[in-house]
């Protein structure tokens, strides 16, 4: 495998990766968190 | 830690964090913009010859100088995500804002794809000149992937990368500059004299690069989607939008002058890279190199603010139901809006799939274009209804109404211009704002919190 092959997987391999942390990310936190919390977001409201 | 142990420790809101200062906002406007220098401009050559580029420039300069102007006074006021959205939305009313949220998400979500595109062509570019072929999937699918995880991380962190990347882009042009023109080295190596021409098209020709004069600036107005992060953002918007302004001017006015001095009009005219072919005529290998990391950290940094700036324009939508809740949601941790973020990456990720630069860019700027018409007359209304001293400015813009006017006016001339070069693009897009806009009317606008819209803390407008 040449140098620009491995290259082409490995960008593939990160992205991947990424995207998977990502989700699974998003799914731990929407059931550690309960919707009205994570809506809760006003505009215009500070902190 | 338990999902009970979690839900007592958390506090009762979830926002946005404010943790911006006015170079996040510099470093987000100018940095969705300076790719636009290192390629796009030049097409405008090809219409109109150099000096008519040069023209289109100041022009198109001219408009910018209005939008920032307006946009600034405006957004001083509207502290929110959102941008020119939410100001639709407390301005003009529900359909003018449905509207202007979808110009921001698509002008943004199609420049990030077209700014992937690059990065995958200029990757490409560089595997044929050591004799090997790629694909370019890969590395579009990449830049899309770690700048979404960036995003997804945090605000604070994705917007100072964006300013160190987009910092050393800007520098580029003006090492080149210095460089070409033989400071500290002897002689100038450009060749104006013989170079420039008259107008090969005439002033039709000038007209008809107005279109690709846009690429000088288009994004800059993007700075006010920070408006909800920034620690002060009467001070920081308009600083960092007016400041990047400013960069912008500086940086076009350099690589019009550079490249014009360089290359004939007719190969400047449809160069991919214009800036980099620059850097190769002059011989230097180091030159040739900063100039080629400079490209591609201009496209990285414009795809970065395109994925902030789409995502914080549909979280708006979201939290006010013009688009489903669901979208609406905060990540307790980062303090982003994540669901948005990971939603756009794989419609983004079709569009660069395309390969189509000239189309998806083309939709990108008609929907710039049309939020920069709803500007022109969403001042004069905001002016009518809350007059000077009615309501806290951080900024007021002068001369009012000569730049509303003028922004109309050039925005019309704009649209005639695409309409030369494309036509059939510009009536699709027309159209399909059109179809969506009977859609929110009929079965959208049901779900929207019409007694919560209006959030600012204003008086009655005059009149009411």
């Amino acid at each position: 495998m040449d140098f620009w092959t491995a290259l082409e997987y490995a960008a593939w391999i990160i992205s991947i990766v990424l995207f998977a942390w990502m989700l699974a990310d998003a799914r731990f936190t929407s059931s550690q968190y309960g919707e009205d919390f994570l809506l809760s977001s006003r505009e215009g409201e500070e902190e | 830690m338990t999902a009970q142990s979690i839900a007592a420790s958390a506090p009762q809101k979830n926002s946005l964090l404010k943790v911006l200062g006015p170079i996040h906002v510099w470093a987000l406007g100018v940095g969705i913009v300076l790719v636009g220098e290192y390629m796009g401009w030049n097409f405008s050559v090809g219409k109109g010859g150099a000096y008519g580029s040069l023209i289109a420039c100041w022009i198109i300069g001219l408009l910018y100088t209005c939008v920032a102007m307006i946009d600034s006074e405006v957004t001083s006021t509207v502290a929110a995500a959102g941008g020119q959205y939410t100001q639709a939305k407390h301005i003009i009313g529900p359909l003018m804002a449905f509207n202007v949220g979808l110009y921001l998400v698509m002008a943004y979500t199609m420049l990030e794809a077209s700014d992937a595109i690059v990065v995958g062509d200029l990757i490409k570019t560089i595997a044929l000149q050591y004799g090997a072929e790629v694909d370019t999937k890969p590395f579009v699918v990449l830049t899309i992937a770690v700048l979404a995880w960036l995003n997804y991380r945090g605000v604070f962190m994705t917007l100072t990368v964006n300013f160190v990347i987009t910092a050393f882009a800007f520098v580029a042009i003006i090492v080149l500059f210095f460089a070409v023109e033989g400071v500290g080295t002897g002689g100038s190596i450009l060749r104006h004299r013989e170079l420039l021409t008259d107008l090969p098209y005439g002033w039709i020709g000038v007209l008809a690069a107005l279109q690709f004069g846009m690429w000088y600036y288009l994004g800059i107005e993007g700075t006010c989607q920070a408006a909800e992060e920034v620690r002060s953002p009467g001070r920081s918007i308009p600083l960092g939008t007016m400041g990047g302004m400013i960069t912008l001017l500086i940086a076009a006015t350099l690589t019009w002058y550079v490249c014009a001095g360089l290359m004939p009009w007719e190969y400047l005219g449809q160069a991919i890279t214009p800036l980099y072919d620059a850097a190769r005529l002059t011989g230097v290998l180091e030159l040739e190199v900063i100039l080629f990391v400079g490209t591609i950290f201009a496209a990285v940094a414009s795809a970065n603010g395109c994925i902030n700036d789409a995502s914080r324009a549909w979280f708006s939508m979201a939290r006010d139901r013009y688009m489903p809740q669901w979208f609406g949601a905060v990540h307790p941790r980062y303090r982003t809006p994540y669901r948005v973020i990971l939603f756009l990456i794989p419609i983004a990720v079709s569009f660069a799939f395309t390969g189509l630069l000239d189309q998806v860019i083309t939709f990108s700027i008609l929907s710039g274009l049309l939020g920069y018409t709803f500007m022109s007359f969403n001042v004069v209304r905001f002016r009518r209804m809350w007059p000077l001293g009615t309501i806290n400015r951080g900024y007021v813009h002068p001369f009012h109404p000569i730049p509303c006017i003028l922004l109309g006016l050039l925005c019309a001339a704009t649209y005639f211009a695409t309409y030369l070069g494309y036509g059939a693009s510009l009536l699709s897009i027309m159209a399909f704002y059109i179809l969506i806009s009977i859609w929110f009317v009929l079965r959208r606008y049901q779900f929207v919190r019409r007694g919560d819209q209006f959030t600012m803390p204003w008086p009655k407008p005059k009149g009411y």
